[in-house]
């Protein structure tokens, strides 16, 4: 009778369950096969069982040896799946006596001489073996923080094959494993970091630009920032993650979840608490960006969901590559189908990009000899459709390094934080019965209607500007998002001229362009 | 005029080596007639004064020239490119020819061109050109003067370059007027690329012109040639906001030989 060990797989950020058998063949040709779909790293498997065997002091079967990874008709992948094998297989050819091994999942990379390498995707493995009832899974040492952030399940972190033969086999107890691994377990396991080490604080002179980037953290409106080159776009960027609403537990699991699969995990974490931020170089290829490769792994939007996807120098990305965010910005997830499977990811994101003004980059200053006709080229490099999802479009203004020594600091992060929350608090209330929408930025064309009044003062300077600089009846509806979040922030209920005065300075780049002298 | 004469004309423009200036000596003594020119006897010719005008070298390229079969397939090309991009071929005996080519020695003898050339309608042209990498300020200055001669009915003249010529182009296109775009590559090529748009507007509130046949790529000895023709086809000429050393001192200079009336106008800080 073949013996059978719980392992656990991954498919995308979920998990799902594999049973290893193994089996021996008397009588035939000294042999180990792995069937069940293995990938390479699986297959090679074999080899390192072999040696694993022999430096622990067991004896390498002298029949034929199968080892099959049930469900098989799903793909595999991984080096994960060593633990389970080498047990099954020392359990069926008796050389060890586990107890209640049916308790057990087994995650972990064998090591030539026996240890237990750690290895991707814990996170969402443990996640599944709760969820299909296992009741203690072992998973290797250095991803104890990672496993011990599901709560409800029993996680057995280990060094080598030995220490976790002998507590099978019941000669050393739960606690002695335990206790190996000292105190930092419980403190890790649950904190993790938390402290940021930026803060809007640092950022001098730019109070406009902090109070759009508040405006938009509060509604979810996506940012682009437009200034010349060190003004410090990159720098405000990497604190947008800083005044985000903390991350909810949900949340959490599922930054670390995605991080966990594309192996980029720091050791010794456990649920990750900063929200990410994630800046690729303007050279991405459209699937690192959504997501692709063999194995449709995660790209950038899925890791940088429920943080902020930051693209500098937007006018240098390839318009192929840009063009292809527009699914995940609208649809919050993305399916990636590739030979070995199709995964679906999240990727809700905040959207911020930057870019110079124009070619040379310093428009409108008179260092700039840059022609209309060369900033209105440069500028449609980024389609239409990018630009219909960016809400606010600020230019950062220029500092001069003297002045600014001499400015304090405006708002911490921790006092904008604090607004934005109260804002998003007021936006969940109110879309409360609709599903799927959270904050201001997602309002349909009816909720618009219903939500943004304006009093007479307001349409009238309102329909003013829009007639100057031409805005359409999408770009006014864009505006009048923005000013119900810009009310929110005020906590108040009605939109007022303010908030419409306030808004009216978040589109930079319209009223730039608009100034142009071209013929388009 | 005949498809016959036209590509004779192509043939004699495309005669490496030999220039407008030797040209026009030639189509003016054969009684500005394409067909005579090409039947001048060989050898009379050679023992007539024009080879002291031209030098011999010259003469003899052209009488080996005019009989070229693959500069005749070379002119043919261009012919047939011409109607497929709907671009008009107007000689030195058409009536279309701009009148203010009269008497200058170096005018081009064919012009290609993609729209209307009207030129010869107005009484006055105005020609504004000047720094491709121009200030705000004269930008503006661009733009007033052509909006200026817009109101005394004047065409205007310039290069598509970027910078102050586009201005020009565009205030007239802004303000309803006729334009001329004189182009040192051929005028099938939008150059530089990012007036694409002001490029097919000029083609319909004028005209975009060249001497050089379609499917030219721009060079930059090309374009102090061009620059004559501006020259050549304004009553007056604005140069703003260039230097001393800049490119646009071959047109001022050119203007100043045909006797136009050449302003040049400086921003405060240039």
């Amino acid at each position: 009778m073949a013996i059978t060990v719980k392992s656990m797989a991954t498919a995308g950020v979920d998990g799902f369950m594999v049973e290893i058998e193994a089996s021996t063949l008397r009588g035939q040709q000294q042999s180990m096969s792995i069937i069940g779909l293995p990938d390479q790293a699986i297959k090679e498997a074999g080899e390192r069982i072999q040696a694993a065997i022999e430096s622990c002091g067991y004896d390498i079967p002298k029949d034929k040896v199968i080892i099959s990874l049930a469900p098989g008709d799903k793909k595999k992948r991984g080096s994960h799946f060593d633990l389970g094998m080498i047990i099954a297989l020392l359990y069926q050819t008796d050389q060890i006596t586990p107890k209640n091994l049916s308790d057990y999942a087994f995650i972990g990379e064998l090591a030539l001489d026996g240890r237990i390498r750690p290895c991707n995707g814990v996170l969402s493995m443990v996640t599944e073996a709760k969820k299909c009832g296992v009741k203690s899974v072992v998973v290797p040492f250095e991803n104890r923080q990672e496993a011990a952030s599901v709560s409800g399940i029993e996680i057995y972190p280990v060094k080598t094959l030995t220490d976790i033969i002998r507590f099978l086999e019941g000669a050393i107890d739960r606690n002695v494993l335990l206790s190996k691994e000292n105190d930092d377990f419980a403190i890790h396991s649950n904190s993790g970091i938390t402290e940021e080490t930026m803060d809007f604080f640092d950022v001098k002179g730019q109070d406009e630009l902090i109070d759009a980037i508040v405006l938009g953290a509060a509604g979810g409106h996506n940012i682009l920032m437009l200034g010349e080159p060190g003004c410090g776009k990159t720098m405000i960027a990497q604190r947008i993650p800083t005044i985000l609403p903390k991350m909810s537990e949900k949340e959490s699991l599922e930054v670390t979840k995605i991080h966990s699969i594309s192996g980029l995990l720091d050791a010794g974490n456990g649920l990750m608490k900063k929200r990410p931020f994630r800046a690729p170089h303007h050279n991405v290829s459209l699937n690192a960006l959504i997501g692709g490769g063999t194995f449709a792994q995660p790209g950038e939007v899925s890791l940088a969901h429920n943080g902020v996807l930051f693209l500098d120098e937007l006018a240098e990305f390839s318009k192929s590559t840009l063009d292809a965010l527009r699914q995940p910005m609208e649809n919050k997830k993305v399916t990636i189908s590739r030979v070995n499977g199709t995964n679906s990811y999240p990727a809700n994101f905040m959207f911020v990009a930057a870019m110079n003004p124009c070619p040379c980059g310093y428009y409108p200053s008179k260092k700039c000899r840059c022609t209309d006709y060369e900033i209105i080229h440069y500028r449609s490099k980024i389609s239409g459709p990018i630009l219909e999802r960016i809400d606010i479009q600020k230019s950062v203004a220029q500092v001069d390094y003297f002045e600014l020594n001499k400015k304090k600091g405006g708002y911490t992060s921790a006092e904008l934080r604090e607004k934005v929350e109260k804002a998003r608090k007021i936006q969940q209330e109110r879309f409360k019965g609709d599903k799927g929408i959270n904050c201001n930025a997602q309002m349909t064309t009816s909720m618009i209607q219903k939500y943004c009044k304006l009093d007479e003062e307001s349409t009238e300077l309102l329909k003013k500007t829009s007639e100057k600089y031409g805005y359409s009846a999408r770009v006014i509806h864009k505006l009048l998002r923005l000013a119900r979040t810009s009310a929110d922030l005020d906590r108040v209920d009605d939109i007022r001229l303010d908030d419409i005065k306030r808004i009216l300075k978040c589109r930079d780049l319209d009223v730039s362009s608009s100034k142009m002298y071209t013929i388009s | 005029m005949s498809k016959e004469e036209i590509i004779k004309y192509i043939i004699f423009s495309e005669i490496n080596g030999l220039g407008p200036i030797s040209q026009n000596i030639l189509l003016d003594i054969s009684d500005n007639s394409i067909e005579k020119c090409f039947d001048l006897d060989a050898d009379d010719l050679l023992s007539s004064d024009i080879v002291k005008k031209i030098g011999k070298k010259r003469v003899s390229l052209f009488i080996d020239g005019r009989i070229n079969l693959n500069l005749r397939e070379h002119a043919e090309n261009i012919y047939s490119k011409c109607i497929e991009h709907k671009i008009r071929i107007i000689t030195r005996e058409d009536a279309d020819f701009p009148k203010r080519f009269n008497g200058i020695s170096d005018a081009p003898i064919l012009l290609y061109v993609k729209g209307k050339l009207s030129v010869n309608d107005y009484v006055s042209s105005t020609g504004v050109i000047g720094a491709r990498r121009c200030s705000q300020e004269g930008k503006q200055l661009a733009i007033a003067v052509t909006y200026d001669s817009l109101c005394n009915n004047k065409a205007v003249i310039s290069g598509m370059a970027k910078g102050i010529d586009s201005y020009a182009h565009t205030a007239v296109i802004k303000n309803g007027g006729y334009t001329i775009a004189v182009l040192g590559n051929g005028v099938d090529i939008c150059y530089p690329a990012e007036h694409q748009a002001l490029y097919e507007k000029i083609e319909m509130n004028g005209c975009l012109l060249s001497e050089y046949p379609p499917g030219t790529k721009p060079r930059q000895y090309m374009f102090p040639r061009r620059n004559r023709i501006i020259a050549a086809l304004s009553d007056e000429l604005f140069v703003i906001e260039v230097g001393e050393k800049s490119g646009t001192s071959t047109t001022v200079a050119d203007g100043e030989k045909y006797g136009r009336e050449v302003k040049k106008l400086l921003v405060s800080n240039s």
